[in-house]
C-alpha cells in the first residue's frame, strides 16, 4: 500500500508539472520538456498498476523514475542557471528540481528493497 | 622473441577492456556486444618477451556466418597464433565456456580468462579456479579487466604457456555414440583431403556436422546430411558439450550462481524494455541529452567564439590591413573557428551518449526499437549499427560487419548516411541557434529523431523495391547494467571527439585556406570571386529552396566534410561588414533555414562514408545508389520543409 500511494503521489505530480510545462501556467511554454514530465508520471503510474504480488516489478517504476528525473533535475538546475533566471519562473523552476530529488530519494529506497529481496 | 596471442571470446565480456589492459591501447570499449567488428592488435614488452596481442571479433560459436564471426574463427585456422586466450565472463560463463570447448578441440596452448570476478563476488557466488583448471585442462586467470586485476599473472601464465610448448594434443570431449561414429567416419576422410589445414582432423569432422561451409570448401570432402539429420547430430553435440558445461559449474562454482542475473537488472529491465513504456522513455531520455548538449555547452561555446573573434581582430590590428593577415584571420582563424566553436556540444553530447552506453542502456533501446524495426524489416543489431553513426558514419557503416544476414547488411549500410553525425552537428547547431533560439534543444532532437525515421522508412523501401526477404530476429544478451566511470566516460567522449578535432587541423583547415581563395580572388566585390561564379552557376538549381550562391556554395565544399559548410558561411557572411551569424540571419528565413537542416541531413555522405559503402558493399552500384538516393530524398524532403513550413509561417 505506501509504494502504491508514493508511486500515486509522484506520478500525479509529474503529471501536473507536464500539464503546466505544456500550457506554459507559472512557467514558459515548452512542450517537448512537459512531454518528457509526463513520460516520468506515467513511469510511476504504471507502477500502481502492476501485479501487487509481483513486489519488485512495483519498486522497479519507483527506481527508474526516481533516476530519469535526478537527470531531469540537472538539467532543469542548468537551464535556470545558464538561460531562464528569471523570477517569474521561480516556483516551477524550483519545484522541479525538489520533486526530481524527492523522487530519486523515493527511488534509492525502492533500489534497496529490491536489492533486499522484500 | 614475439609471442603471437589471440584474444578471443563472445561479444560483450570485456576482451577489449583486458586488451587495453594488456597493451596500454585505448581501444573503445561499450558495454554492448559487437562493438569490435574487425582485429586489433598491440603490443607489450614481458619478461624479455614481445606480446603481440590481437583482440578479436566476439563470437559464440567457429561455425559462423557474419564477417566479424569469420574474421575470428579465420584468425585462430590460418594466422597460427602462439597462445589463444579465451576470455569468459565469470558471472555468465555457460556461452564462454561452450566456445572454450569448440577451441580446446581444435588446440592446448589455450588460457581461460574469467573476467569480471568482482561482480561474480559482488553477487554472492564464488569460483574455485582450481577446479576448472582440473575439468578442462587449462590455465585459469581470474580478472578484472578494467581495473587490470591479474593483467600480470596473465602476462606471466602467456609466457609459460609459450615456453612449455604444448605438445598439439587437444582434449578429446566424448559426445553421443552415434555423433562418435559419424566422427570417426569423417575423421579417416579429411586426414587425406584436408592436409593443407594444419588443424586436428577431430574437429574437422565435428566442424563438418555443425555444417561449416569454409570448412567443406576448403576440404573439399563431398559429405551431404540432410538438414533434419544436421539439426539432430547438431543438437546432440550441443547438448553434450553444454552436459559437460552445467557438470563443471557445479563443482567449480558455490553460492548461487543459477540466479544469473541480479534482481536488480531484472527489475529495471522491466520497465525500460516496458512494451508500453519502453519507446516514450527511450525517446524521453534522448531528448535529455539533445537539450543537455545545447545547455549546458552553450556558455563554453560562447567563450571559445569570444576567443577566436579576439585572436582575429588582433591578428589584423598587428599585421595591418593586406591579403596576408586576411589569410590569417578571416580564412584560418575564422575559418577553423568557425567550426572549433561547436567542441564542447560534441564533447558534452558524447558524455551523455556515453552514459547510456556504459550503463548498459543501448542494448536496451535496441531491443525496445526492434519491434518498430522488425516491422520495417530491419532488426535491431540493424539499429546498434545506426546508433553508433551519431559518432561517424563509418564506425556505423564498419559494424554491420556482425549483422549476419546479407539483405539487412546491405540495407543497414546505405541507409547509414542518413544518420546525423557529429560533423552534421555544427550546421545544426548554426541553424537551430540563430533562426529558433527558444527552441534549439528541440530542434535537435528533431533532427535526431528525423535521421532515425528517415533510416527507418528508407529501409522499408529498399527493402520492397529491392530486397525481398524477413529480417532475421534480434537474439542478444542483454549486458549488466554497470555504473559508469568518470574515466571512461572521457575516453568515451575523448575516443568520439577527437575526430572532430583531427579534421579541425586538417581537412578543415585546408577547405578554410581554399574557401578565403576561392571568395577573395579576384580581388574586389566578393559577387565576382571565383566561389559566387561556382554558387551562382549552379544556384538556379536551388532556387526553389531559396538557397542563393553562398548556401549552394557551402553545399558543395561540405561535400567534403559537413562542418566545412560552417567554414563556408563564417568566410562569406563576414565580408559584410558584420557578424556572421547576424548577416546570416537577415539573409535567411527560417523556413529556408530548416529546409537547409534537412538538405544536409540527407545529402551526399562526406568522402570518407562513401569509401566505407564502396569497400564494405564492394560494390560501384550501391555506392552510387546510396549517392544518388541520399540527393533525391534530401531535395524533395527540403522543398517540402521549405513549402509546408513557408506556407505555414509565411515567409
Amino acid at each position: 500500500m505506501g509504494w502504491n500511494l508514493t508511486n500515486l503521489m509522484l506520478s500525479s505530480l509529474w503529471f501536473l508539472a507536464g500539464v503546466l510545462k505544456i500550457a506554459g501556467i507559472g512557467t514558459t511554454s515548452d512542450i517537448p520538456f512537459g512531454i518528457v514530465f509526463v513520460v516520468i508520471g506515467a513511469i510511476f503510474f504504471w507502477g500502481v498498476l502492476e501485479d501487487p504480488t509481483d513486489h519488485p516489478k512495483r519498486l522497479a517504476h519507483t527506481y527508474v523514475g526516481g533516476v530519469i528525473s535526478i537527470w531531469l533535475a540537472i538539467l532543469s538546475v542548468a537551464h535556470t542557471l545558464l538561460k531562464d533566471s528569471s523570477y517569474t519562473n521561480v516556483y516551477f523552476e524550483l519545484g522541479v528540481p525538489i520533486l526530481a530529488v524527492l523522487s530519486y530519494f523515493a527511488g534509492l529506497r525502492a533500489r534497496k528493497e529490491i536489492e533486499a529481496g522484500r | 622473441m614475439t609471442i603471437k596471442v589471440a584474444l578471443m571470446g563472445n561479444p560483450n565480456v570485456g576482451k577489449t577492456s583486458l586488451f587495453n589492459a594488456l597493451t596500454g591501447a585505448r581501444q573503445h570499449v561499450a558495454n554492448w556486444p559487437g562493438v569490435t567488428v574487425e582485429k586489433r592488435e598491440g603490443t607489450v614488452l614481458h619478461k624479455g618477451f614481445r606480446i603481440h596481442v590481437v583482440d578479436l571479433p566476439g563470437i559464440y560459436t567457429f561455425g559462423s556466418k557474419s564477417i566479424d564471426e569469420q574474421i575470428a574463427r579465420d584468425y585462430i585456422l590460418f594466422e597460427a597464433p602462439d597462445v589463444v586466450v579465451v576470455v569468459a565472463d565469470a558471472v555468465n560463463p555457460e556461452q564462454g565456456l561452450y566456445l572454450l570447448m569448440q577451441v580446446l578441440e581444435l588446440r592446448a596452448d589455450v588460457i581461460l580468462v574469467m573476467n569480471a570476478v568482482d561482480e561474480l563476488e559482488k553477487s554472492g557466488a564464488q569460483l574455485d579456479r582450481y577446479e576448472l583448471e582440473k575439468h578442462l585442462g587449462v590455465h585459469v586467470i581470474p580478472t578484472v579487466a578494467t581495473k587490470r586485476q591479474g593483467v600480470s599473472e596473465l602476462l606471466n601464465t602467456i609466457v609459460h604457456v609459450f615456453k612449455s610448448k604444448p605438445v598439439h594434443l587437444p582434449v578429446k570431449f566424448r559426445y553421443d555414440e552415434e555423433v562418435e561414429k559419424r566422427i570417426n567416419e569423417l575423421e579417416e576422410e579429411s586426414s587425406s583431403k584436408c592436409e593443407n589445414l594444419n588443424v586436428p582432423t577431430r574437429w574437422l569432422a565435428i566442424r563438418l556436422i555443425e555444417g561449416d561451409d569454409v570448412v567443406k570448401w576448403f576440404c573439399d570432402i563431398p559429405f551431404q546430411l540432410n538438414e533434419e539429420e544436421k539439426k539432430r547430430l547438431g543438437l546432440l553435440i550441443a547438448k553434450s558439450r553444454y552436459d559437460h558445461i552445467n557438470m563443471i559449474i557445479r563443482e567449480a562454482y558455490s553460492g548461487g550462481l543459477s540466479s544469473k542475473r541480479l534482481p536488480l537488472d531484472e527489475a529495471i529491465d522491466h520497465v525500460l524494455t516496458h512494451k508500453y513504456l519502453g519507446i516514450p522513455i527511450f525517446f524521453a531520455i534522448m531528448y535529455l541529452i539533445f537539450s543537455f548538449t545545447f545547455e549546458v555547452a552553450q556558455p563554453l561555446a560562447d567563450g571559445i567564439d569570444a576567443s577566436i573573434a579576439y585572436l582575429a581582430e588582433l591578428v589584423k590590428a598587428s599585421l595591418g590591413e593586406n591579403w596576408f593577415s586576411s589569410l590569417l584571420a578571416d580564412g584560418i582563424i575564422s575559418g577553423v573557428g568557425a567550426v572549433l566553436v561547436f567542441t564542447p556540444n560534441i564533447f558534452v553530447m558524447f558524455l551523455g551518449l556515453g552514459v547510456l552506453e556504459e550503463t548498459g542502456y543501448l542494448p536496451r533501446a535496441a531491443f525496445v526499437i526492434d519491434r518498430v524495426m522488425y516491422a520495417l524489416k530491419l532488426s535491431g543489431r540493424s539499429f546498434m549499427s545506426l546508433i553508433l553513426g551519431f559518432g561517424c558514419n563509418v564506425p556505423s557503416i564498419l559494424s554491420t560487419r556482425a549483422i549476419s544476414d546479407p539483405r539487412e547488411r546491405l540495407v543497414t549500410i546505405l541507409v547509414s548516411p542518413f544518420v546525423t553525425c557529429s560533423a552534421r552537428l555544427p550546421v545544426y547547431i548554426l541553424l537551430a541557434g540563430l533562426f529558433f533560439p527558444k527552441h534549439a534543444g528541440s530542434m535537435l532532437f528533431l533532427m535526431y529523431s528525423a535521421s532515425i525515421i528517415l533510416a527507418a522508412l528508407s529501409s522499408v523501401l529498399l527493402n520492397k523495391v529491392l530486397f525481398k526477404g524477413e529480417p532475421v530476429p534480434l537474439i542478444m544478451e542483454l549486458p549488466r547494467y554497470r555504473k559508469p566511470t568518470v574515466l571512461g566516460l572521457l575516453n568515451y567522449s575523448w575516443s568520439k571527439g577527437r575526430h572532430f578535432l583531427q579534421k579541425a587541423g586538417t581537412i578543415i583547415l585546408a577547405a578554410s585556406v581554399a574557401i578565403w581563395f576561392l571568395g577573395s580572388f579576384p580581388p574586389g566585390d566578393i559577387e565576382n570571386t571565383f566561389a559566387a561564379r561556382l554558387g551562382k552557376f549552379l544556384e538556379p538549381i536551388f532556387k526553389p529552396l531559396g538557397y542563393d550562391w553562398r548556401t549552394t556554395t557551402a553545399l558543395i565544399f561540405g561535400m567534403a566534410a559537413k562542418e566545412i559548410m560552417v567554414s563556408t558561411f563564417s568566410t562569406f557572411y563576414s565580408t559584410e561588414g558584420v557578424e556572421f551569424t547576424e548577416a546570416m540571419r537577415n539573409a535567411m528565413d527560417p523556413a529556408t533555414a530548416l529546409s537547409l537542416m534537412f538538405f544536409v541531413l540527407t545529402y551526399i555522405p562526406c568522402f570518407a562514408t562513401i569509401a566505407a559503402i564502396r569497400s564494405e558493399t564492394q560494390s560501384s552500384k550501391w555506392t552510387a545508389v546510396s549517392i544518388l538516393y541520399g540527393l533525391v530524398i534530401a531535395y524533395g524532403l527540403a522543398y517540402l520543409v521549405k513549402v509546408v513550413i513557408g506556407g505555414w509561417v509565411g515567409t
